[in-house]
């Protein structure tokens, strides 16, 4: 009977241990699933696309925002060399990068430009760090995709262009008015200057009122019109607006109800102020031509 | 007795449950599980005949004798196989002639073939338990979370439980008279029927890989 107890109680408890070794591993195992489960759920819920690469830089892990970046499913992704997703031209650099990585294990920022499943050009910024994992060095890469970015970049240096193509024509507009301003100079006030004494002395009215004109002229075309336009009424800038679109002195009378005698009248007034003294410079064409 | 004979037949017929899945997936198997359908396709014809010699109340344990070295070999190279650690892999190795040479001395002993080989079956199940148990480990180390579908985990499971659970059974076995045998004997057949199962699981898993 003794016998019986001592085999029976070896036999038990040797199973019984043995049973608990199995279910321990299994509980173990469970754990590790759920931890895994949870690390999985994190590592592709993140917004950054993340690579974990091999020494030969072969994809040995992505998540699915890499998936969603390059359009590639992930079975696809798995073993093949990161080289075929990147811009060949970019490709020689990167990987100096990489191997250097890997040798010194400080991480490195910069971007790179990759191709999708359909040929697409992205581009991303990249952040690279070599690990150690059971005993073998990876590289941990993580991508953020900066298209939007760079096509605001290019928008902006596009309007940077236009801009400065203004700006270089309004210098040659400024030059030009400047040129014509020292012509008119040269042309209209120099010789009135220089007709202006009379033999005995005294300045010629004559001459007097010829420089007054010719400098009126002169601030007219450098830019007083705008001073002239300020001198008028609020009446005469409608009638002025209403001439400039094209009606004619009876429209502008049907227009502000008024009668055609008090619209000559303005335009007389408007000639005076603008200091048009010629019969042959029609008032509509001069407003059209004065900006 | 008819329960005895009941438990004995469903042990002995459990050996074909691994078998049979074995040679159903052997094309998608890995060597070193193909070696094990070998082991086992020659543990059912064992089985069998221990079976027979039972029911005809005659023979020798000579089965037993040529049984054992061969199991030890192949289990045990089946374990190396699995090894990560150099010195491990090769002290397993140099285990398999080792153990054959103590099996061919036990064959030559006074008491000859008339009783079983209690020794070297006991050494064999303490070596196999500890393999068991190290190899375990050493998945655990690794595991992501599903050793369940690890092939290894289910040959390491089923050798443990089995050699744990008979080691006794193997170590007392000639101081036991048969009555007391008789009881142990039940537990022994539902730990050989669950460890036949487990290989079975074994190879399905290696299958679906």
């Amino acid at each position: 009977m003794n016998i019986l107890l001592i085999v029976l109680g070896l036999t038990v408890v040797f199973t019984v241990l043995a049973a608990s070794v199995i279910a321990a591993v299994l509980l173990h195992s469970k754990r590790m699933r759920e931890s895994e489960r949870r690390f999985r759920l994190l590592f592709d819920s993140v917004f950054d696309a993340i690579l974990l690469l091999d020494e030969n830089r072969g994809i040995v892990d992505a998540n699915q925002s890499f998936c969603n970046l390059v359009g590639y499913e992930k079975k696809e992704l798995l073993a093949r060399p990161l080289d075929d997703l990147v811009v060949r031209e970019r490709w020689p650099a990167l990987r100096e990068e990489f191997g250097r990585n890997l040798t010194s294990g400080i991480g490195f920022l910069g971007e790179t430009v990759l191709v999708d499943k359909s040929g697409k050009v992205v581009y991303a910024e990249l952040g690279g760090k070599g690990i150690r994992l059971n005993g073998s060095t990876y590289l941990l890469a993580s991508f953020r995709d900066i298209g939007r970015r760079i096509e605001a970049e290019n928008a902006l240096r596009k309007k940077n262009t236009a801009m400065s193509e203004l700006l270089t024509h309004l210098e040659e507009e400024k030059m030009k008015y400047r040129l014509q301003i020292a012509r008119l100079i040269e042309e209209t006030i120099m010789p009135i200057v220089n007709r202006l004494a009379n033999p005995d002395g005294s300045l010629s009215v004559a001459q007097c009122e010829a420089l007054k004109k010719g400098l009126k002229d002169l601030a007219i075309s450098s830019g007083g019109m705008v001073y002239a336009l300020g001198k008028l009424t609020p009446r005469e800038v409608e009638i002025c607006n209403l001439l400039k679109s094209g009606k004619s002195t009876k429209g502008v009378a049907e227009t502000l109800n008024l009668s055609k005698m008090t619209v000559d009248k303005y335009r007389q007034n408007i000639r005076r102020k603008l200091v048009i003294t010629s019969k042959e410079v029609n008032l509509a064409s001069f407003l059209k031509n004065s900006r | 007795m008819t329960a005895v004979f009941v438990l004995t037949a469903t042990s002995v017929f459990s050996a074909l449950f691994p078998v049979g899945v074995g040679i159903g997936t052997i094309r998608r198997l890995k060597l070193e599980m193909r070696f094990l359908v070998g082991l086992f396709i020659f543990a059912a014809l064992v089985e069998g005949i221990t079976f027979y010699q039972a029911l005809s109340s005659g023979g020798s344990h000579l089965a037993h004798y040529i049984y054992a070295p061969v199991e030890y070999a192949l289990l045990i190279y089946v374990f190396s196989f699995w090894q990560e650690n150099g010195i491990v892999r090769r002290a397993i190795r140099i285990s398999i002639p080792i153990y054959i040479l103590i099996c061919l001395a036990d064959m030559n002993m006074e008491k000859g073939l008339n009783s079983l080989n209690v020794l070297t079956r006991s050494l064999a199940n303490i070596i196999y338990v500890l393999v068991a148990s190290y190899t375990m480990l050493m998945l655990l180390r690794k595991d992501s979370g599903s050793i369940y579908r690890d092939f290894r985990f289910w040959i390491a499971s089923g050798v443990l439980l089995y050699s744990s659970g008979s080691l006794a059974y193997f170590t007392l076995h000639n101081l036991m008279p048969s009555d007391i045998l008789l009881v142990v004997w039940y537990i022994h057949n539902g730990l050989n029927i669950t460890a036949n199962l487990m290989y079975a699981a074994a190879f399905l898993c290696q299958y679906r890989q």
